[in-house]
């Protein structure tokens, strides 16, 4: 029997499902990930270090995820727990009702924020503000 | 031999057993999501309700013990605590009295039951006596004063019993006063 992910507005799930590492929950990990493909991971433990995804990348950091004192940089960025630091989304940031984010956090294109999400910190537009807008 | 029974050689562990990484991170991720949606569902029903006692719960809380309060007090000033005023239900019972009394309890043919009345029970609180005021003429000479209108002899027999009540001063603190 398969199950959905979580629901989202921005992410899309196929994203959420081509996660291919796990953090899981009662784990503690300590360190950085770094990887220059197009892969996932999520996070339902505790995670003390940077991610990176030079290209592409989905992160999501679950329910019951906690990521401490970090710098988080992926193309699709989906929070349910908690995060201290800073995120970059470059395509998309997804803040759920269950979030809590201490940190400053900018995307390119695309934010939903949830609006019983916790956020203490600066939400920075990357993209150009002059745009031509349709 | 029993230890000859015991000693059968262990099936190989197949490879089928084994699974596979796809499978293990596809039952894990399912894992995972349906934990997350329990546990943010929980939190953000938590969330919600936080919210929703603080805005509404607590106010109307506040206001209602603000009101029960004020009206307990009120109730409280104004002697309804203990009971009603005895002087009020007393008169309004003596007046219901008169008028049952006056009313006719029969129609045309027909009677009407007249339950029986309460008796009536007139208890002054305690510590609370009636008492003249020192400056005050006799009440007999004002009653005469003012009769403009003929008075019936036993009216006035009434008044004439009486009696003149010892007037106590009420401000004898002040006496004491050099």
């Amino acid at each position: 029997m398969s199950q959905n992910p979580t629901s989202t507005r921005l992410v899309p799930a196929e994203r959420l499902s081509a996660i291919t590492s796990l953090i899981a929950e009662g784990a503690v990990f300590e360190g950085n990930f770094h990887t220059t493909r197009d892969q996932g991971i999520k996070v339902d433990g505790l995670l003390k270090g940077n991610i990176t995804f030079e290209t592409g990348g989905t992160l999501h950091v679950g329910a019951t995820g906690v990521v401490e004192n970090t710098r988080l940089e992926a193309d699709y960025v989906f929070i349910e727990g908690k995060v201290t630091g800073t995120v970059i989304a470059r395509k998309a940031l997804e803040i759920t009702g269950s979030a809590t984010l201490l940190g400053d956090a900018s995307y390119d294109e695309l934010i939903d924020m949830h609006p019983r999400a916790r956020v203490r910190g600066k939400i920075e537009y990357r993209g150009d503000i002059d745009a031509v807008q349709n | 031999m029993p230890w000859q029974s015991a000693a059968q050689p262990q099936q190989p562990r197949s490879a089928a057993t084994v699974p596979v990484g796809e499978s293990v991170r596809l039952a894990a991720l399912q894992a995972a999501w349906k934990r997350d949606r329990q546990v943010s569902r929980r939190r953000l029903w938590w969330r919600w309700t936080v919210w929703g006692a603080r805005r509404y719960v607590l106010p109307a809380a506040a206001g209602l013990a603000l009101s029960a309060g004020l009206w307990f007090a009120a109730k409280a000033s104004m002697g309804w605590i203990d009971g009603p005023t005895p002087t009020e239900p007393a008169i309004a019972t003596a007046t219901a009295l008169a008028t049952a009394s006056t009313v006719p309890t029969t129609t045309a043919n027909q009677v009407v039951p007249v339950a029986p009345l309460p008796s009536i029970t007139v208890v002054m609180p305690s510590g609370m006596a009636l008492a003249f005021e020192a400056g005050l003429p006799d009440p007999t000479v004002r009653l005469n004063r003012s009769a403009q209108t003929p008075v019936s002899s036993a009216a006035l027999s009434d008044v004439a019993k009486i009696p003149n009540p010892q007037l106590i001063s009420e401000n004898w603190l002040h006496s004491k006063e050099p």
